[in-house]
C-alpha cells in the first residue's frame, strides 16, 4: 500500500518528517519498505509553442512542425492529429529519457530531420489518453507558462510516498484513513478539519430503488444510489496525480473517483451504467450453477454456486467484491450511473477470488475485511466529489439494506499486560494508549472495559489488546530479562548425537558434506528404491512444481548422483560426497516412513595429490595414482563403521538392479541389515550421464541411534605377552575371506586376540583351482603366558578346521 | 724418530689445515716443540691428513694408520720406547699420549664434519607437496545449524525432531489454530501427496510437543520445510528452519527479547545493533520480528559506487535486515493443546538457516545451497 505524505496531511495534522513517519509506522508493525519521491519526474521536457504545423512532404499522416522552445527554433516531426499552430505543448528535447525508458535521439523521419518529440498524456504517464498531444494550458489551467522552462516547474512540489507493508490482520491499513489513524496515534497528531468533516458525512438513502439482498449471509449490507445526468470524461489533474501516486492510472472521472475512495477509505465502490441494468434493479444472490459472466477484463468466467453475484432483473452484472461485468461498464456514452457500496462476507469473496484465480484491489480488501461502518462516509465522499466534477448531475433513486452491527467489548487487565510484556503497565497508561487508537475505554475496578472500533476486526481477545498496548508503547522499551533456566537443562537427543558422529566420521574420511533436495523425478526415485531392494511405493506430490520434483526421495542416492554429475561436468577429477537425511517411502502406515540414513559416493583418484612417478607397474600392483576402486571405497566404509562402533559387521555379496554385478555387498549386524556398499551399475549412472565408476555406501542410522544409548563397560587390556604367528592357507578359489576368517576364528577360540589378512595370492605354486590367503594372528591369554605347546595345539585345530570346513590346507613354506 | 713413523703414512694422502677443526693447532705445535721436538713433524702431518680426508672411508684408513690399535703409528712409537733411556721414555711417553689424544680429537671433529656435509648433500626439497589425502568439509548449512543448536543447548533448549510430512488432519488442526484467513492463504503454498502434506514450517512441532509434554518446555525444532514455489535466485521449494519454544509460568516478552538478542550476539556480532518490531503471525500474540543492522551498508542504507553511491541492494535503503519471526504463544494455541493460558505463558521463534548463512557469508543465491558444487562447498 502506498501512502503519499500529501494525502496523509489532508487527514492528520502532525509535526514530523516523512522519514519520522516511516519510522513510526515501522515500529508499530506497518513495515515501511521504502520512501520514494514522486512528481517532477520529467527532466529534459520543456514547455514549447507550436509555431507552424505543416503536412510532412513525404507522409500523409505526419506533420512537420516548427517549434519555439524558448529562444531556440526546432524542427519536429509529429504524428498526432491534433497538433496545430499556437498550441502550448510538452517537448522532449534531445537526450531526454522518457518515463517508459525510451531515449529521444536526433532522427530523420521520412527524410525530414526531427529534433525532439511532442508528448501525449500517456507518454508522460499522466493518463491513458494517447489521442493527441497534451495541451499544457489545459493541464496547468490558471498558471502562466513560460516557453522554454521545464514542465516540472508547473507540477506541485515532489511528494514523498511511503511503501507500506500492511500486516495481514490489519485490512484497515489498506486505506489512507487507516494509516492516518496509526500516524495520528503514533505522533500525537489531530484530525484536520477536513478529515472531521469527511468522517462525519453520511450518504442518505431513500427506499426508492429496487434492491433485494437474497443472500443476507454473503451480503449483510448494500447501498445503491442512482446519479443522473453525469458526464463521463477525463479527470482533473489533481485526481490524475492523486491516483498516479498510488500507482493507478486514470481511466475516466467516474472510475477514478471510485478508486480514489477505495484508496482513501479502503472501501471498494462500483459504478454501473444504469442504462445497461435491466429493471433497473439489483439482486444480490448466489450464482446459479454454471452461470457465466464476462468481466471488465474481457474474459468470460464460469461461476460456482458459492460465488455471490450482483444481478439486475435478468442477469448477473458483477461478481460481488471481485470484478464488475463488461456489459454494465461505465463508458463515454453513460449518462446515469448506479453506485454500489457494499459489505461482503470475507470468506465468500476469498473463495470466489481463489476459484477464479482473480485478485483485484477490491477483492484484496473485501477478503481481509472492510470496516463495516465506513460505507456511508465513503459513499458520501464519492457523491460529493462527483457533484463537484459534474455540476449538472442529480441524485436519483436509492436504497440501503443494512444489518445492525454487534458492538464488540473486551475486558483488559493491566496485570495481564505487565505479565506478558515483562514491563509494568499502570491502568492509566493502558487507557491512554488504547484511547489514542480510538478504542472506547471505561474503568471497571482494576480492569478496563474496551469497546473495539468497527475497523479493528483483528481484536477479538484480551491478548490482542495487550499487543496494541505493547506496540503503541514501543517494543524498544521492553527490557531484556536476565536469562535463567529455571532448573531446566538441555539434552541432545540420541538421534542428534548419532547424526553428528556419523557426519564427523565421514568428514574424517575426506568426504564433503552435501545437502540435496528431497524432491526428485519418478524415474530417479524408482531406480534408487530398487537399488536398496525396496518395494517402490513412492510418495507422490499431487501439485509438484516440476517433473524433477514430483516424488519424495526414497533414499538419498538421487540427490548425490545429481551432485556428482554436476561436479564432473564442472571438471572435478574426484568427487567425494555424503549426505545425512531421511528417505521416504509409503509403507502403508498413517504417515510415510522416514528412514534416517547416511549415503556416500566416491569417484576419481585415490589421493588428492601425489607426485610419485608411475614407472612400470607390475600387473595387479597397487597404483597410488590410480582411481578409487571397490576395496579403496570399502576401506572408507569399514573405517566409518568402526568409528560408529558397529560391532563385527558382516559383509555379504548382494545383488540388485542399480549395482555393478559382482561388485556390491550388504552389511549385517546380527540378523539385521544396516548398510549397502558397492560399485554402481551402468544403467543407474547413465540416468545421470556419468561415465566413470562410482562407489556408493548407504547406511541406516536408526539402528545406531538405538545402539547409541548403550554405555560400554570398560575392559582392562591383557598384561601377559602375546604370541604372533603368520599362517597361509590354500583354499578353493570360491571360498571367501569371510568364510575362512570365520572358520579360523571359531577354531582358535578365546585366546585369539586379532586376525588380519595380509596377502592374497594366486599364481605359480598354487594348486589348480586354489588360491592362497595369508593371515597374521596374535594370541594372548588373559591370566597367564601362553606355552608354545598351547599355541601349537591351537594352530593344529585351525588347520584341521580349514581342511574340514573349507577344503583347504596349510601352505607350507 | 718422526721420520720412521712418518714413513708409515701414505705420502699421497691429501692434506688440509686442521686449524678449522682444532682452533688451538698452533699452540699444540708449540707445546710439542717444547716437550718432544721429534714428534712435531708426525703430529703436523697426522693432523693434516685427518683434516684432509675427503670422506668416511678415507678417514677410516687414515685413522687406522695413525691410531690403529695393532699397526697404528702411535702403537709403533710406543713399541720403540724400551730402546730409550728412562728419562727419554718419560718424555716420549707423555708426548705420544698427548699426540694420540690430539689426533683422536682431530679425527672425531673431521668425522662429525663429514657426516654434516653428507646430510647437507642429501637435503630434501621441503617445498615439494606432500602425498595428500582428501579433506572433507561440513556443509555450510550444517555449520550454521550446529552453531544454532550449540547456542540453544547452552540456553537450555533441547532439540526435537519431527517428521517432515504430516497428515491432513494435523495440518488442518494447525490451520484452525491460525485464526482467520491466513491458514487458507498459506494453503496455496503447501506441497502435498494424496494423503499427506509436507510441512511448510517447523512450527507443527510445537503443537505435538505441547500435547505430549508438560511445561516447563524449552525446545528447538530443526528441519526442512517445503513450499510450492518456483525456484529462482531467492526462492526455493525446500529450505530449512529452526523453531524454538519456551513455555513456563511468567514467561514474558522481556525473556523473549533477551533470548533473541543473545542469539544475535552469538551468531552475528556482539555489537551488531538489533531491533524488535511488531509483526503479524497467526499463532502468536503479540508478534515480533527481529531485524539486525544491515551488514552490507553498515546501517547507512547506501553503498559507495564509482558514480557516487546508490541505495543498498540488501536492505533496500531501510538499514535493517529481517532475521526471524517470534512472539508470545497465542492463547488459542495453548487452549487447543490443553494448557491453561492463565497459568502458563510462553514464546516461540522461528528462523531460516539459509537467510542466516546468506547474511553471514555473503552468499548471493539461495540455489547454491542444494547444488553441492564442490567449489562452493569447500569454501566454508
Amino acid at each position: 500500500m502506498k501512502l503519499p505524505i500529501s494525502w496523509l496531511r489532508q487527514w492528520v495534522e502532525y509535526d514530523a518528517t516523512p522519514q519520522q513517519v516511516a519510522e513510526a509506522l515501522t515500529t508499530r508493525g506497518f513495515y515501511v519498505e521504502g520512501v520514494e519521491l514522486h512528481g517532477r519526474a520529467y527532466p529534459g521536457i520543456v514547455v514549447a509553442r507550436v509555431l507552424e504545423a505543416n503536412k510532412h512532404p513525404n507522409a500523409d499522416k505526419l506533420k512537420l512542425c516548427r517549434i519555439d522552445a524558448g529562444g531556440v527554433e526546432l524542427k519536429v516531426v509529429c504524428g498526432a492529429p491534433n497538433v496545430a499552430a499556437g498550441m502550448t505543448v510538452p517537448l522532449a528535447t534531445l537526450g531526454t529519457v522518457m518515463p517508459n525508458g525510451l531515449e529521444i535521439k536526433r532522427a530523420k523521419i521520412r527524410g525530414e530531420e526531427s529534433e525532439g518529440m511532442l508528448c501525449s498524456a500517456r507518454e508522460l504517464m499522466l493518463s491513458e489518453d494517447h489521442s493527441g498531444i497534451l495541451e499544457l494550458t489545459e493541464l496547468f489551467a490558471g498558471q502562466e507558462l513560460k516557453i522554454g522552462s521545464p514542465v516540472d516547474t508547473y507540477f506541485p512540489e515532489p511528494d514523498a510516498v511511503l511503501e507500506v507493508e500492511v500486516p495481514f490482520n490489519r485490512p484497515d491499513g489498506m486505506g489512507v484513513l487507516g494509516l492516518a489513524r496509526e500516524v495520528k496515534a503514533a505522533l500525537g497528531g489531530r484530525w484536520t478539519v477536513r478529515a472531521q468533516a469527511m468522517l462525519a458525512e453520511r450518504a442518505k438513502a431513500a427506499d426508492t430503488f429496487d434492491l433485494k439482498c437474497e443472500d443476507a449471509e454473503g451480503c449483510p449490507s448494500y447501498f445503491a444510489q442512482v446519479v443522473e445526468h453525469v458526464t463521463v470524461g477525463p479527470s482533473p489533474s489533481w485526481l490524475v496525480r492523486a491516483l498516479e501516486a498510488m500507482g493507478q492510472r486514470s481511466i475516466n472521472n467516474i472510475v477514478d473517483l471510485t478508486n480514489l475512495v477505495l484508496f482513501e477509505f479502503g472501501q471498494p465502490l462500483h459504478a454501473f451504467d444504469l442504462a445497461k441494468l435491466d429493471g433497473p434493479a439489483i439482486r444480490v444472490r448466489r450464482a446459479n450453477a454454471g452461470e457465466k459472466i464476462t468481466t471488465l477484463d474481457g474474459k468470460e468466467r464460469e461461476l460456482n454456486t458459492e460465488a455471490l453475484v450482483i444481478a439486475d432483473a435478468k442477469k448477473a452484472v458483477a461478481i460481488a467484491g471481485v470484478m464488475g461485468g463488461e456489459t454494465s461498464e461505465v463508458s463515454a456514452s453513460t449518462t446515469s450511473i448506479l453506485l454500489e457500496c457494499a459489505w461482503f462476507q470475507p470468506a465468500r469473496v476469498r473463495r470466489t477470488s481463489k476459484a477464479l484465480a482473480l485478485s483485484t484491489d477490491a477483492s484484496k480488501r473485501y477478503e481481509r475485511g472492510v470496516d463495516p461502518a465506513i460505507g456511508s462516509a465513503a459513499s458520501a465522499r464519492f457523491l460529493t466529489l462527483l457533484l463537484e466534477l459534474c455540476p449538472g448531475a442529480k441524485l436519483g433513486a436509492s436504497r440501503r439494506v443494512h444489518a445492525e452491527l454487534e458492538p464488540r467489548t473486551l475486558t483488559l487487565r493491566p496485570s495481564r499486560v505487565t505479565r506478558l510484556v515483562g514491563l509494568p503497565f499502570a491502568i492509566d497508561r493502558c487507557e491512554e494508549l488504547l484511547r489514542a487508537l480510538e478504542f472506547g475505554v471505561t474503568r471497571e475496578g482494576v480492569a478496563l472495559k474496551v469497546n473495539v472500533p468497527t475497523w479493528r476486526l483483528d481484536c477479538t481477545l484480551e491478548d490482542d489488546l495487550v499487543e496494541e498496548i505493547a506496540r503503541s508503547n514501543g517494543y524498544d522499551k521492553i527490557p531484556e530479562a536476565p536469562l535463567h533456566t529455571g532448573g531446566a537443562y538441555a539434552t541432545r537427543t540420541p538421534r542428534e548425537r548419532v547424526v553428528r558422529r556419523a557426519r564427523e566420521a565421514m568428514l574424517a574420511r575426506g568426504l564433503n558434506e552435501a545437502w540435496c533436495g528431497s524432491l526428485v523425478s519418478e524415474s530417479e526415485a524408482l531406480a534408487a528404491a530398487e537399488a536398496l531392494g525396496d518395494e517402490p511405493k513412492l510418495v507422490r506430490l499431487v501439485n509438484p512444481m516440476s517433473r524433477e520434483g514430483e516424488v519424495l526421495r526414497p533414499n538419498l542416492l538421487p540427490g548425490l548422483l545429481r551432485a556428482c554429475a554436476h561436479n564432473l561436468r564442472q571438471g572435478a577429477s574426484a568427487v567425494r560426497l555424503f549426505e545425512v537425511g531421511a528417505g521416504v517411502l509409503d509403507r502403508g502406515g498413517r504417515l510415510p516412513e522416514e528412514r534416517l540414513m547416511i549415503v556416500a559416493l566416491v569417484t576419481g583418484q585415490r589421493w588428492k595429490h601425489t607426485h610419485d612417478t608411475i614407472g612400470a607397474l607390475k600387473e595387479g600392483a597397487y597404483d597410488v595414482r590410480g582411481a578409487v576402486d571397490f576395496h579403496d571405497a570399502k576401506g572408507l566404509w569399514e573405517a566409518w563403521l568402526s568409528e560408529m562402533r558397529v560391532d563385527s559387521p558382516q559383509w555379504r555379496a548382494y545383488a540388485a538392479a542399480g549395482w555393478k554385478p559382482g561388485a556390491s555387498a550388504e552389511v549385517a549386524v546380527g540378523a539385521s541389515r544396516i548398510a549397502w556398499a558397492g560399485t554402481l551399475g551402468q544403467s543407474l549412472l547413465r540416468q545421470y550421464e556419468i561415465e566413470v565408476p562410482v562407489h556408493a555406501f548407504v547406511a541406516l542410522l536408526e539402528p545406531m541411534v538405538e545402539a547409541a544409548s548403550a554405555t560400554p563397560r570398560a575392559k582392562v587390556p591383557g598384561r601377559f605377552p602375546s604370541v604372533r604367528r603368520d599362517l597361509a592357507f590354500f583354499v578353493p578359489r570360491a571360498t571367501t575371506h569371510a568364510r575362512l576368517h570365520e572358520c579360523l576364528g571359531g577354531a582358535a577360540g578365546e585366546v585369539l586376540r586379532s586376525i588380519e589378512l595380509f596377502d592374497v595370492y594366486e599364481g605359480p605354486g598354487t594348486p589348480e583351482g586354489m588360491k592362497s590367503l595369508a593371515y597374521a594372528l596374535e594370541f594372548q591369554h588373559a591370566e597367564r603366558t601362553l606355552a608354545e605347546s598351547e599355541v601349537q595345539e591351537i594352530q593344529a585345530r585351525m588347520v584341521a578346521a580349514v581342511a574340514r570346513d573349507c577344503g583347504g590346507q596349510l601352505r607350507e613354506r | 724418530m718422526s721420520d720412521t713413523l712418518l714413513a708409515a703414512l701414505d705420502s699421497n694422502w691429501s692434506a688440509a689445515d686442521p686449524a678449522a677443526l682444532t682452533p688451538d693447532h698452533a699452540a699444540r705445535l708449540a707445546e710439542l716443540e717444547q716437550l718432544d721436538p721429534a714428534l712435531v713433524a708426525l703430529y703436523r702431518r697426522g693432523s693434516e691428513v685427518l683434516a684432509g680426508a675427503a670422506d668416511a672411508n678415507a678417514l677410516r684408513d687414515r685413522h687406522t694408520a695413525l691410531l690403529g690399535r695393532e699397526r697404528g703409528v702411535i702403537t709403533l712409537g710406543l713399541a720403540e720406547m724400551p730402546k730409550l733411556s728412562v728419562d727419554e721414555r718419560k718424555v716420549r711417553g707423555k708426548a705420544l699420549n698427548l699426540v694420540k689424544r690430539w689426533l683422536t680429537e682431530v679425527h672425531d671433529a673431521r668425522r662429525e664434519a663429514i657426516a654434516l656435509e653428507r646430510e647437507a648433500a642429501d637435503a630434501l626439497d621441503v617445498t615439494l607437496p606432500g602425498r595428500r589425502g582428501f579433506t572433507g568439509r561440513p556443509h555450510v548449512l550444517s555449520q550454521v545449524r550446529d552453531d544454532l543448536l550449540d547456542l540453544f543447548h547452552g540456553l537450555g533448549f533441547s532439540d526435537l525432531h519431527e517428521p517432515r510430512s504430516g497428515t491432513r488432519r494435523v495440518q488442518l488442526r494447525e490451520a484452525q489454530l491460525r485464526s482467520g484467513p491466513s491458514g487458507a492463504r498459506r494453503a496455496r503454498h503447501v506441497l502435498r501427496g494424496p494423503d499427506v502434506v509436507l510441512r511448510t514450517h517447523t512450527s507443527p512441532g510445537w503443537v505435538r510437543a505441547m500435547e505430549e509434554r508438560k511445561p516447563p518446555l524449552r525446545l528447538v525444532f530443526p528441519g526442512r520445510v517445503y513450499r510450492a514455489e518456483a525456484v529462482d535466485a531467492s526462492h526455493m521449494d525446500q529450505f530449512h528452519q529452526i523453531d524454538g519454544l519456551f513455555v513456563d509460568r511468567n514467561v514474558s516478552m522481556a525473556d523473549l527479547k533477551a533470548t533473541l538478542n543473545t542469539f544475535a550476539r552469538a551468531i552475528y556480532r556482539a555489537d551488531l545493533p538489533t531491533r524488535i518490531i511488531p509483526i503479524y503471525f497467526p499463532f502468536v500474540e503479540p508478534g515480533v520480528q527481529m531485524d539486525v543492522q544491515c551488514v552490507t551498508c553498515s546501517g547507512t542504507g547506501h553503498i559507495a559506487t564509482a558514480d557516487g553511491g546508490k541505495r543498498c541492494p540488501v536492505c533496500k535503503g531501510t538499514k535493517w535486515v529481517e532475521v526471524l519471526g517470534a512472539g508470545m504463544v497465542h492463547p488459542n494455541v495453548f487452549r487447543a493443546v490443553g494448557i491453561d493460558p492463565e497459568e502458563y505463558t510462553g514464546f516461540a521463534f522461528g528462523m531460516g538457516l539459509e537467510r542466516i548463512a546468506m547474511g553471514r557469508y555473503g552468499i548471493p543465491e539461495i540455489r547454491l545451497f542444494l547444488e553441492n558444487d564442490l567449489r562452493f562447498l569447500e569454501q566454508f
